[in-house]
């Protein structure tokens, strides 16, 4: 999964946890706002979020979402309960998308009906003023229209038209647990401009037997006819498998309509209609039969019958029939009776009769097949374990804020499986619990009625088939596709809600503020650490127990590994890879050497490199910085480096490195370089040095005042550089961080800038010096060498103290002539004085103490309040006796 | 060439495109009685499809791909 997506996902999580605790907000206080207007931005970003990816299931519901919220928000529409519930419901259908593809990478393709289905529970809500829900809306209609269209659709009747084998097979196949589905599509009128073509795509559908293309609308004349404007509406049924259908259809799912044909559909006796009624006794007898459910007898007649008819007749088919379904759905007898019946009028049998609500039992019995089949041990189990878990949630404590989502859902539970049982006389006695429950804020009502069941088990099974007969199922007899969602009164439940179990995000978003927390404690905990030795020296030295020394020692050792492991772990924590400021460079550079018309290629290297969090931060307005001078300054326009003789296209570097515990991080260009010389004359003309520094500094110096406050080299201010503020801030920055800087340029060939950095700035080494009976630190990194200068080495040039070391120069400086104080520094007994080399600068400079002591990781705590304000010190530090440690600064001091 | 225009039949073959479908209304319109050719055919972009429900020519051969005639069949036989 790349990073973005991971992005994408977890800030996914936390704008939806938004959107719910918004709308939960809103749901008491409706007139607020305030929260709506947050509610709007929160679905709005999480809808232009999801626009980067191409979730278009995911999308569609958030923009319904945010058109229903922007009539609100504009006071077309008032905030509701019922927008709460489907906005509440919408969003766990999203929450359900990010979780598949948290796991999958990618969205899976049978979402793509309850997509449109959330979309247009949504956009039924704008109403009236949201007229585009109109052509979609078809389908969250009435599903009892729905049941009977498929046989007034036009041309259906061609179904007859078909070999009787291939309809008998179909059936089987039908009944027998296979699928029938009817594919209604309807292109736009548009489509063809979108490069669609729906006789293409309606062909592509598998395994389909029986199809019909009918004209939405009348032609218009012939004259006025536009070839291009999509009249067409086609119908296919088809054996294939619903998320087959929904893999084709899936850029167009709110245009097909999927519905689930009974095989009853298929029954369509054909042939010759003559023969005259010489049936009826057969009629009487068969009705006779039926009656008393003789079913052998029946099929012995029907087969004499058969062989007294010609084959070709419409009446040996419509016997043919009758002899297949005895065999297939012997238990069908309202089946049978249709199609003995219509051996009387010698008419197809009407099957619409068998769906009318008015006359139930057919659709039941046709049901109870499907019930016998599917209500298995394990669906018992699976009911009482549904009605332990509804048990259970109820008793929960009746204190939160969500009790009254839980009762409702708890409720639909519950309704929904004794429906799915077929317990129908249940449910206006839960109905009642569930408003008492809402009024009193109260699970006792659902809890009572869930008692006043009997044992559900037991009494379920041998009601099933009888209460079956009851449920008007011509709705559900053709039930649209769609992640098997049911719908009842257009309400889409999805069966997920704050009870059900949540898969937790993988990474976690912790305030900043909550790990530096962390870190000043790990801090404590090893200054804490620290003062165990001192104990065990003081238990050896004071108490002359030398046991108990060596144990604490012991002691000492375990615990000191544990806390650097821990102090490892805090700061893998605050660890990032710099990837998080390269990531803008590709842009950057694209847009500022288009602006500049040069050519210039970006080599990123070492993105993974990873630094402390305030390191890598720090970081990014110095680099950006470099990278605009090398581009404005350094690279050439493609001419001049054609001229040079180098190539056109010029070439950037940013690499990032890691050695031991400091990270590189190096920006080098291939451009005309810098040049020294000029660059001292620049630097005198502005005033930066004087004559006689110009003299005499060295190629690398002269490089090194482009680092000088107030240096630019360019002769044109431009918006990208040039106006004196630059690399001086670039320098402070990277020092503040305890970081260095180094230029390297070599004049045509290109120049290289090298940033080093410490991996992490929370522990800091230091060296204790001993001044004046006080202990000073110095910070390790700054320190080159301690060595004990004799006195008699010492001399003075022009006032300054001097020494020779290693064949160098290096100025003396007595601390306290740095801190102000009146004490000189104490030589040693070999009359040495105790010298401290540190680096400033890539100059040595000797600072003179009275002794050297340990060194210590320290966790440096910056100044705070009126002593902020003293350079010299960079920080104070607690040492494990408990004494402060006051750091010194040497950069400032000198 | 997916359409050949030909004296009294229009002979569509392999993959009709959508460009073809205004100069097949033309065509149809022009001359009523004409008749189309599809034995060679193997699809026609919805467009055509769409302007043979419209005019309702005559048809002198079927195609040969049967899933294509069987959708033809059904188009031009009902409304």
């Amino acid at each position: 999964m790349n990073p973005l997506l991971e992005q994408f996902l977890s800030e996914a999580r936390e704008l939806l946890q938004g959107i719910a605790e918004k709308l939960l907000q809103l749901e008491k206080d409706p007139d607020s706002t305030l929260t709506m207007n947050e509610l709007f931005r929160l679905v709005h970003t999480l809808k232009g979020n999801s626009g980067l990816f191409e979730f278009y299931d995911m999308i569609r519901v958030l923009h319904a979402g945010e058109d229903l919220l922007d009539a609100v928000r504009d006071g077309r529409l008032n905030f509701s309960q019922l927008m709460a519930d489907r906005l509440l419901d919408a969003m766990d259908f999203v929450v359900l998308l990010i979780d598949e593809i948290e796991a999958n990478g990618s969205i899976g393709i049978n979402h793509g009906q309850s997509s449109v289905q959330f979309a247009d529970s949504l956009r039924q809500l704008i109403g009236s003023e949201g007229g585009e829900s109109a052509e979609t809306a078809s389908i969250s209609e009435d599903n009892s229209s729905v049941a009977v269209k498929p046989m007034i659709f036009p041309g259906f009747d061609s179904l007859g038209e078909l070999p009787e084998e291939l309809l008998m097979n179909h059936y089987r196949h039908a009944v027998t647990g296979g699928h029938l589905w009817l594919v209604e599509y309807t292109p736009e009128e548009e489509c063809f401009y979108k490069g669609e073509d729906p006789f293409f795509q309606i062909r592509q559908i598998p395994e389909a037997f029986w199809q019909s293309v009918q004209s939405r609308e009348p032609w218009s004349p012939l004259i006025e006819l536009d070839a291009y404007r999509c009249n067409l509406a086609f119908h296919v049924l088809t054996t294939t498998t619903s998320e087959e259908l929904l893999e084709l259809f899936r850029y167009t799912p709110e245009q097909i309509r999927i519905v689930k044909v009974p095989a009853m559909m298929l029954v369509l006796p054909q042939g010759d209609p003559n023969g005259g009624p010489v049936y009826g006794d057969f009629v009487t007898d068969a009705l006779g039969l039926l009656q008393n459910g003789d079913i052998p007898a029946l099929q012995a007649i029907a087969r004499t019958m058969l062989e007294l008819s010609s084959p070709s007749l419409w009446v040996s088919s419509a016997l043919r029939w009758l002899l297949l379904l005895l065999e297939i759905e012997p238990d069908n007898g309202q089946a049978h009776r249709i199609l003995v019946e219509s051996l009387r009028t010698l008419t197809p049998p009407d099957w619409l009769t068998i769906y009318n609500p008015d006359d139930p039992d057919p659709v039941a019995e046709q049901k109870e097949t499907t019930v016998n089949n599917a209500f298995t041990e394990s669906d018992l189990l699976a009911f009482n374990d549904i009605m332990h878990a509804q048990r259970e949630i109820l008793s929960q404590p009746d204190s939160d804020a969500w009790l009254q989502g839980r009762l409702s859902s708890v409720a639909a539970t519950l309704a929904a499986i004794h429906k799915s049982v077929g317990r129908t006389d249940v449910l206006p006695s839960l109905d009642e619990a569930l408003t008492l429950a809402l009024q009193d804020d109260k699970a006792a009502p659902l809890l009572a009625w869930l008692d006043s069941l009997e044992s559900p088990l037991e009494k379920v099974v041998p009601d099933v088939h009888e209460e079956i007969a009851e449920i008007e199922l011509p709705s559900s007899s053709l039930e649209p596709v769609g992640n098997g969602i049911s719908e009842t009164d257009t309400e889409v439940k999805f069966g997920r809600r704050a009870e059900d179990a949540y898969t937790g995000p993988k990474t976690l978003k912790v305030d900043q503020v909550k790990i530096d927390r962390l870190m000043g404690l790990i801090g404590e905990m090893v200054v804490a650490k620290n003062s165990l030795p001192y104990l065990a020296s003081r238990a050896e030295n004071q108490y002359g127990v030398r046991e108990i020394a060596r144990e604490i020692k012991t002691q000492y050792a375990v615990i000191n590994r544990i806390a650097e492991e821990m102090q490892d772990a805090i700061m893998q924590v605050r660890m990032m890879p710099v990837s998080f400021i390269f990531q803008r460079f590709p842009r950057l550079v694209r847009d500022i050497s288009r602006k500049l018309g040069k050519d210039v290629t970006l080599i990123l290297d070492g993105e993974d490199t990873e630094a402390d969090k305030n390191i890598v931060e720090a970081l990014a307005d110095p680099l950006i910085h470099i990278v605009r001078n090398s581009l404005d300054h350094g690279i050439e326009s493609p001419e001049v480096r054609k001229a040079a003789g180098k190539p056109k296209v010029g070439r950037l570097t940013i690499r990032a490195s890691q050695e031991a515990d400091r990270v590189y991080i190096e920006i080098s260009d291939d451009g005309k370089g810098i040049n020294a010389q000029e660059i001292k004359r620049k630097a005198y003309e502005k005033g930066v040095i004087d004559e006689a520094t110009m003299e005499r500094l060295s190629e690398q110096d002269s490089l090194n005042l482009v680092f000088a406050a107030g240096f630019s080299t360019a002769e044109v201010i431009s918006d990208l550089s040039g106006r004196g503020v630059g690399m001086d801030v670039v320098r402070s920055a990277i020092e503040k961080v305890n970081g260095t800087i180094n230029l390297e340029s070599e004049v045509g060939k290109g120049t290289r800038i090298r940033l080093s950095l410490p991996l992490s700035m929370a522990v800091t080494n230091v060296m204790i010096v001993e001044f004046d009976n006080q202990i000073f630190g110095v910070p390790m990194d700054m320190v080159v060498e301690t060595v004990r200068v004799p006195n008699k080495t010492i001399r003075t040039i022009k006032k300054h103290l001097t020494t020779v070391l290693r064949g160098r120069i290096v100025p003396l400086l007595a601390l306290n002539e740095l801190l102000g104080m009146d004490t000189q520094p104490r030589a040693n007994e070999e009359n040495e004085m105790a010298t401290l080399v540190v680096r400033i600068n890539d100059e040595h400079v000797g600072i003179m103490v009275d002794d050297f002591r340990e060194t210590v990781d320290i966790i440096l705590k910056p100044m705070a309040g009126i002593l902020g304000g003293l350079g010299g010190y960079s920080g104070s530090a607690l040492l494990g006796d408990g004494s402060v440690l006051m750091v010194l600064n040497p950069k400032e001091l000198i | 060439m997916p359409i050949i225009y030909q004296k009294k039949i229009a002979v569509l073959q392999d993959n009709v495109s959508i460009e073809e479908a205004e100069g097949l209304l033309e065509w149809l319109i022009k001359y009523p009685k004409n008749r189309l050719n599809l034995a060679n055919c193997n699809h026609l972009h919805t467009a055509n499809l769409q302007v043979m429900m419209a005019v309702k020519p005559a048809i002198s051969a079927w195609p040969k791909n049967t899933n294509l005639r069987a959708w033809l069949e059904s188009a031009l036989k009902n409304t």
